[in-house]
């Protein structure tokens, strides 16, 4: 009975760890929300609705500007090895994705419009604007990271590498049961001992089979809980470099997404262990 | 796709968990107590069981010897100097304990039966009925072939039974 409980349990959690589903972009993960305050959003228009639309607009493009979402390239050109021209391009990754809220309008120039000589109204307007922009430093971390790291991390602490992948539940679920089991299996083994010790002592047949069971029960689940924890903690290691090539899948549509007409070149490369592993050691049924 | 990699490994890593896991059970761990039902004397093991008290028909029986889980093989035999079903009238003490785990003759047990049998060595013996608690043991010593060319040769000793009147 305990052994189909366990059993169940295990392929439970195992099968958790793998729904993990790349389907696209995920979006969040490479973006960040960001509130950005532009207190000089100006715009002129024959009405004063028109120029507070105009100043918003206007404080739409510079909450984009402002927000760190812009990825600067020099681009240098040559010919025949001698240097022609450079130059410096900027690519905005970011969008608005909520409506801006106004703090204060004000209004510059004549109050009377087109009735005076000048015809238009200028107003400035204070505002907040939401920005969701790419995370170029973020994304440039993730790209630095290596499947070898993160099964490394995962050699040395079960969960580590999950924790390195930013995998924080798996990592701690893992790193909970893997210690969690070899702490009980010790202890377990420790009482053993003292098991082993009382049924050595035992003098009567009643006594001496009693702890007999008790000593084996002891063994088994020592034996048990050493199982799982040794099989969680290869299984974080062989999981941390999954996790980690999931990673990269998804920096490659990431990049698909945001950089295929861009100048940024990124093309990732796999390693040697990455390359044995997947293309010799992987399992093909 | 990551998925179907996923389910593709899975197999993998429960395997060896689940086999491991149905063998848990499987593991024996010896005897060493010689009071318990059962006892294993290095590889040997005999049980002796609790004694049938039934007037002039009580009997005490025992299961065939086994080294290391297999019954004994007659041919494998080199040496063997008949089994002695050794009384005493009263429990165990430490002393018997000890010699019966250190493989020494049991010294203060009268000899009630000495029976020559061949292997596998199970039997049943008559004995008298006891009126008082009562300790038994088989004690036999043999030198027996457990494989091609290796000998073990020892005092082999049963579990300890005591029989104490109701």
């Amino acid at each position: 009975m305990n052994r189909i409980v366990f059993v169940i349990l295990l392929v439970t959690s195992f099968s958790l760890f793998a729904q993990q589903v790349v389907t696209g972009v995920e979006e969040d993960f490479y973006t960040r929300k960001k509130e950005v305050r532009v207190t000089d959003g100006i715009g002129k228009g024959r009405s004063k609705e028109i120029a507070v639309q105009n100043a918003l607009r206007d404080a739409r493009e510079k909450a984009l500007v402002r927000s760190t979402t812009s990825f600067r390239h020099y681009l240098s050109e040559s010919k025949d090895g001698e240097f022609v021209s450079d130059s410096v391009a900027d690519e905005v990754y970011a969008k608005i994705i909520d409506k801006e809220k106004i703090i204060s309008v004000n209004y510059l120039g004549d109050e009377k419009g087109e009735e005076s000589f000048h015809p238009y109204h200028v107003a400035v307007v204070d505002s907040i604007v939401t920005v969701s922009f790419f995370d170029l430093d973020f994304f440039a971390q993730e790209i630095m990271k290596t499947a070898e790291a993160a099964c490394i991390r995962s050699m040395v602490i079960s969960g580590w590498g999950q924790v390195f992948n930013r995998n924080y539940f798996g990592g701690i679920t893992m790193s909970l049961v893997t210690y969690g089991s070899l702490g009980y299996g010790l202890a377990r083994q420790n009482q053993f001992e003292k098991a082993k010790t009382d049924y050595a002592n035992a003098t009567s047949t009643q006594d001496a089979e009693q702890k007999y069971r008790i000593m084996r029960e002891h063994q088994e689940v020592a034996r048990t809980m050493y199982v799982i924890g040794a099989m969680t903690w290869a299984y974080s290691v062989w999981d941390a470099f999954e996790d980690r090539e999931r990673a990269d899948e998804l920096l490659d549509n990431v990049h698909k997404a945001y950089f295929s007409k861009s100048k940024f070149k990124y093309n990732r490369q796999l390693s040697f262990f990455q390359k044995m592993m997947m293309e010799n050691l992987r399992p093909t049924w | 796709m990551v998925t179907m990699r996923m389910t593709k490994i899975l197999p993998l890593l429960l395997l060896p968990l689940i086999v491991t896991g149905c063998f848990q059970d499987e593991i024996e761990y010896a005897h060493t107590n010689p009071v318990d039902s059962i006892y294993d004397d290095g590889k040997f093991r005999i049980v002796l069981s609790q004694p049938n008290m039934a007037g002039s028909n009580s009997t005490i029986a025992w299961s065939a010897l086994t080294y290391d889980g297999k019954e004994i093989e007659e041919d494998k035999v080199a040496s063997f100097n008949g089994i002695e079903l050794l009384t005493k009238a009263e429990a165990p003490n430490s002393a018997d304990i000890d010699n019966v785990t250190s493989q020494q003759a049991l010294t203060g047990w009268e000899t009630a039966s000495t029976l020559s049998e061949k292997a596998p060595y199970d039997g049943e013996v008559s004995i008298t009925e006891a009126t008082s608690q009562t300790s038994y043991v088989l004690e036999m010593e043999i030198t027996y072939r457990y494989n091609e060319k290796d000998y073990v040769s020892q005092k082999v000793h049963s579990n300890i039974v005591t029989w104490t009147p109701e």
